[in-house]
């Protein structure tokens, strides 16, 4: 597959973009499910720029990375959901909300 | 015709764009616009019955590793295009029924979009021209699977129901993988044509270890057993029938249960060289037909009745697959599809129309005290009487032909016990099914008179659409025999039948047979279909004379209770996995609990005497502040580490 010359620069800009989104969402946001969306929302910008670097070099690392990553996501998602719902279960009110 | 991909890809794609169309756009959809988004499919893929070529239709590259491509790429041959226009035609048929049967329920948006979204995924499964491709499908179709039994999710039963088959799948599913990653450690490729061309070559040659082979073989057996309900996985089918009837008929009798036995198709080259492997899978499959068989025969839901049935015809199937009759197990396959959604279809207005009563001992008390169900509804009690008759395998029926065509090549093979074996299940399935239909439809409302009204009210009719698929189904599971009576489907199976023939071992005329032999087979299995109706019939009558009605004595009967299968596998597989997790955690306890308490005691300590000092910026109280902080902080160590490395 070959694509534009800018195509590999637009991709690291709109990573850019959405990690900004991301980071803004999380540092912005009371409800800790929001919170958590937007750091799924960072990681994924992550990976849109380890792939675009990938196709820029050439190289597989970049894409073995991103499955890995995605493993690791999921596996956070996992946890990191599990305990926000034992936290909200607990205390009934929202976890990261400050008191 | 099928030579353009612009008509294959609508074919593929229109039922998920009806999907997407039903979670996203219609609002309140009666049903006929799902099943235009599987009908139209239907009508475009028709030309293609009478050009039979293999087509490969190449979509687009997904990976490209070094060396590796792999391409989404689809495989149209003849053996793809008997199961599409199966899938689609009685696909289509099962949402014209969906429309009348669902008109009165909720969800009916969620339903159609999982309906369409099913029938995408099956499409998948049978097209796809590699096997990690065949697993997309797979899942694809054990998720809609998930979410329909799920459908009346306010119903705990209907959850755990849910749950049991996603999780029986799943470990199927390994089974799947794994054989997968053995197929391909050996051939560097996961192309059907390119499997099927290296695997028998390798082994033939011995350049690659046979038992790796064979244990790729029974894994993949493994994932059939999942997916197609035999036995160390099937308990979670029965139960699968808390969905609605429409999806026990479509997704668990028609077509997703025979995923296995399609795979295994797809794959006969490569089985025909591991007889190990079809040895395993004849004897499970034969003991499955039997087990399966004998525990309908103690049911009293109409439903589950059924559902054992499958599974015990899917038996059936898989032991021709085992002894390469490929052409009469599709066979079995494409019938079955048909008799047994009449059936379910069926079972499913009588119990829509009898106010969902599943149970077939409570049915007569809608009866008249005169007559049974019958004169109540008569279209009904016809097509249920269609199905049974082509399910037990009573002459001219569908099943007739095509269990025979199972039956032949066990009988020519040397395998007594196991022709035996499914001589019983042929018996039992006449007996369970007759059974059945004499309990609702003949047993007469013996309840003294408490409710008057129910006994002499007339029943709701049925729908003109429930009532025209039916007819549709019950035309088809007569005239779908007609695809292999002497050697119709010969032009169908081609491709199967010429690798069949290529194969080493077993020759051709072994499997042949004479007249005189199939005459006596077919005899065999008539006798045994004829026993077991009468069997039936006569335990009925004689039953009735003595009016007991109480059958709470053998409740707790070995075929009652489903062997305890269920009962055993909670005691040896649940529990068991439950205490080792149980153990892990006490272990793992003061690791994973106890340390990281520490840590985080010695934080607030450390937080408490800074705090006395530092005041609101060290704790400012709100996640939000901990991350702004955070974030600078690393931006400023990422200028740090630049400034260290250029200056």
């Amino acid at each position: 597959m070959h694509f534009h010359p800018t195509f590999v620069p637009h991709l690291l800009v709109f990573s850019f973009i959405l990690f900004l989104m991301g980071l803004y969402g999380f540092l912005t946001r009371r409800s800790a499910l929001v919170n958590f969306i937007c750091l799924e929302v960072m990681i994924n910008a992550g990976n849109l720029a380890l792939a675009a670097f990938s196709y820029q070099y050439q190289l597989l690392s970049g894409v073995l990375l991103i499955f890995t990553l995605i493993g690791i996501a999921a596996v956070e998602a996992v946890v990191g959901l599990g305990l926000i719902w034992l936290l909200h279960h607990k205390t009934r009110v929202n976890p990261f909300s400050p008191s | 015709m099928l030579q353009s991909p612009v008509l294959f890809f609508a074919i593929l794609l229109l039922p998920l764009v009806g999907a997407l169309v039903h979670f996203f756009v219609l609002k309140k959809p009666k049903g006929y616009s799902a099943f235009l988004f599987v009908f139209i499919p239907f009508l475009l893929s028709c030309p293609s019955w009478f050009f039979d070529q293999k087509v490969v239709i190449y979509g687009f590259s997904w990976l490209k590793l070094e060396g590796l491509d792999f391409k989404v790429q689809f495989l149209f041959d003849s053996l793809s295009n008997w199961m599409v226009h199966l899938i689609l035609g009685i696909g289509s048929v099962i949402h014209l029924y969906s429309v009348g049967y669902m008109a009165k329920e909720e969800g009916k948006r969620r339903f159609f979009a999982f309906l369409n979204l099913f029938v995408f995924f099956m499409l998948v499964l049978v097209l796809a021209d590699s096997l990690w491709l065949t697993f997309f499908g797979w899942e694809g179709v054990g998720l809609c699977s998930y979410f329909l039994i799920g459908h009346y999710a306010n119903k705990e039963k209907a959850r755990l129901a849910a749950n049991k088959a996603f999780i029986m799948n799943r470990i199927g599913d390994f089974g799947f993988l794994m054989g997968l990653f053995l197929f391909f450690a050996h051939t560097q490729t996961l192309e059907y044509s390119l499997i099927n061309q290296t695997l028998p070559d390798l082994i033939l040659s011995q350049k690659a270890p046979l038992w790796a082979l064979n244990l790729g073989g029974i894994f993949l057996f493994w994932a059939c057993t999942g997916k197609s309900a035999q036995i160390p996985l099937f308990t979670w089918l029965p139960d699968a029938m808390e969905g609605p009837t429409p999806v026990s008929a479509l997704i668990h009798a028609a077509t997703m249960v025979t995923a296995g036995i399609y795979l295994l198709l797809r794959l006969s080259p490569v089985f025909s060289v591991l007889p190990w492997v079809r040895e395993v899978i004849l004897y499970t499959a034969s003991f499955t037909a039997v087990l399966a068989a004998l525990i309908a025969t103690k049911q009293w839901d109409i439903k589950k009745i059924l559902a054992y049935s499958t599974v015990s015809q899917l038996g059936f199937m898989f032991s021709g697959l085992a002894l390469e009759a490929n052409a009469g197990s599709l066979f079995h396959l494409s019938t079955h599809a048909f008799f047994k959604a009449l059936l379910f279809l069926t079972a499913g207005a009588v119990i829509n129309t009898l106010h969902h009563e599943q149970d077939i001992r409570k049915m007569s008390l809608f009866a008249s005290f005169d007559q049974g169900l019958k004169s109540k509804m008569r279209v009904l009690f016809l097509m249920f009487a269609a199905g049974a008759w082509c399910l037990a395998g009573l002459p001219f029926g569908s099943g007739f032909f095509s269990k025979e065509q199972i039956l032949n090549p066990v009988f020519l093979s040397n395998h007594p016990f196991v022709f035996f074996l499914l001589l019983v299940g042929s018996f039992l399935t006449a007996y369970y099914i007759y059974r059945l239909f004499y309990l609702v439809f003949f047993q007469k409302n013996s309840s003294p008179s408490k409710e008057p009204d129910i006994g002499h009210s007339s029943l709701p009719a049925l729908p003109k659409t429930m009532r025209f698929s039916l007819f549709i189904l019950a035309i088809g599971s007569f005239v779908v025999s007609l695809s292999n009576l002497p050697h119709w489907l010969e032009f169908i199976t081609e491709p199967i039948i010429n690798l069949r023939l290529q194969k080493i071992g077993i020759s051709p005329s072994v499997l042949e047979g004479s007249f005189a032999k199939e005459m006596l087979v077919t005899s065999f299995a008539l006798g045994c279909a004829v026993f077991g109706f009468w069997v039936a019939r006569f335990s009925f009558w004689a039953q009735k004379k003595e009016k007991t009605g109480s059958s709470s004595s053998d409740h707790n009967g070995l075929r009652e209770r489903k062997f305890f299968i269920d009962e055993i596998y909670d005691e040896f597989l649940v529990k068991p996995f439950l205490s080792i997790g149980q153990a892990l955690k006490n272990f793992a306890e003061p690791f994973f609990y106890h340390f990281p308490l520490a840590i985080k005691q010695s934080f607030v300590f450390l937080g408490q005497r800074l705090g006395q000092s530092g005041g609101i910026f060290l704790q400012p109280k709100s996640i939000q502040t901990y991350g702004i902080i955070f974030t600078f902080g690393l931006f400023g160590l990422v200028l740090l580490f630049q400034f260290f490395v250029h200056f």
